[in-house]
């Protein structure tokens, strides 16, 4: 099935260019594995860079850089055996997200949220995190709001909540002032990867609580 | 749009890359090493965060170079012009080096994020797609105001993300991108369905 919510043109520029933030461009990486569109909308953008490189104004190179880079391909020449191919996967995990977790997603720090959510922080670049969350068939995360902005791209299953259906490769974003409380279709678990620039806030008091000693 | 008329035209560093791919050529090497590696560098010095812009220039040259020649067969003419492809693999290495030089500790490679493993190749009429694309841009670009092309060179040269060129160049977040959006309207970027 293709992905129907899609990142906007900014943030595709942004990741063609190379300068977005990691975490994002992790999420957006993940998306492109879900969408033909969106690749062929990245195809085109990196022949802009292509077009604005190849009018750059040359720069001199040194004669000498070329036989250094001679003799580091003769080193590598008789060491460069072939790239181990990994273990079969167990579930289907995007090639960006296994990079960084490998197979197993049990070996993974899953902290919990309730009984049913539970989430585990792949990595932090700057303070924005990007985690993985797990909401079990059926179950939702209580309503919360953001500081900044949060995307989440759906890996497994599928999750609802006011403004739509949300499935395997959707791309959504939701800007601080959108309160949500996503809830998993009753079908199967659902596994996201999710980036916040900014701590979550839940809406009831207790959960605010819980999520300052447990931040998600 | 019709499927036949004007086939790609062929590259001119199709052939070039080829020989590189098949024959170790270094002859070949050479050649795109003139014309290149001096494009690689001044991509480099664009960039304004190294220390010493001298030397991590002579270190992205050799970066790109020699993924050049080891990836040289993966190359595929038929989706994206050379200096595109090049472009990417300076991309993905100028990201790397900065980050290695920045203390900041990262762990996925570049390369990770932006080889989207795909398991259905693109159809033929895709490709056509795209090198008619590429053709037509290079004349569109030609057009772009120079305030909106002198944004989208200090993103994808400069490597400065909407939110640095908007502190640059002392214009609100939302000029800046809604230039960014004009010059993709205008370049017919947007790939619609």
């Amino acid at each position: 099935m293709n992905a129907q919510f899609h990142p906007d043109y900014d943030d595709l520029l942004e990741f063609s260019a190379g300068v977005i933030a990691p975490s994002v461009g992790l999420c957006i990486s993940v998306h492109l594995e879900y969408c033909e569109q969106c690749r062929q909308q990245l195809a085109r953008l990196d022949a802009i860079g292509g077009l604005m490189f190849e009018q750059l104004e040359p720069a001199a190179v040194d004669d000498s850089l070329l036989d250094s880079i001679f003799d580091r391909i003769d080193s590598k020449a008789s060491s460069s055996a072939g790239r181990v191919q990994m273990a079969t996967e167990r579930d289907h995990i995007p090639h960006s997200v296994k990079k960084l977790v490998g197979y197993d997603l049990e070996q993974l720090k899953w902290r919990r949220h309730g009984s049913k959510v539970h989430s585990a922080i792949l990595l932090n670049d700057n303070g924005i995190n990007a985690s993985l969350i797990r909401i079990q068939a059926g179950a939702s995360v209580p309503q919360h709001d953001h500081r900044g902005r949060e995307y989440t791209v759906i890996l497994q299953g599928s999750f609802s909540d006011d403004s739509g259906v949300y499935r395997e490769g959707d791309f959504v974003l939701r800007q601080p002032g959108q309160p949500h409380s996503p809830t998993a279709t009753a079908d199967r678990d659902c596994l996201c990867l999710a980036v916040l620039d900014a701590p979550m806030r839940f809406r009831n008091p207790l959960y605010e609580l819980v999520n300052r000693i447990n931040p998600l | 749009m019709s499927l036949t008329d004007n086939p790609p035209a062929a590259d001119e560093w199709q052939s070039t890359l080829a020989r590189i791919a098949e024959h170790q050529d270094r002859q070949a090497f050479q050649r795109l090493f003139r014309h290149f590696a001096p494009l690689i560098r001044s991509f480099a010095l664009a960039n304004p965060y190294s220390h010493n812009p001298g030397q991590f220039a002579d270190d992205l040259v050799q970066e790109v170079m020699i993924k050049i020649w080891n990836k040289a067969g993966s190359y595929d003419a038929s989706m994206a012009g050379a200096s595109t492809w090049i472009f990417t693999i300076a991309r993905n290495c100028r990201i790397d080096m900065i980050r290695k030089h920045s203390r900041h500790d990262y762990p996925l490679e570049s390369d990770e994020l932006f080889d989207i493993e795909d398991d259905n190749s693109p159809a033929p009429f895709q490709a056509v797609q795209q090198r008619q694309f590429e053709r037509q841009l290079r004349d569109c670009f030609k057009e772009l105001p120079s305030d909106q092309a002198q944004i989208i060179a200090k993103v994808y040269m400069e490597g400065k993300s909407h939110s640095e060129v908007a502190d640059e160049l002392g214009l609100p977040l939302g000029t800046v991108k809604s230039r960014v959006r004009l010059a993709l309207n205008k370049l017919k970027v947007m790939v619609t369905h």
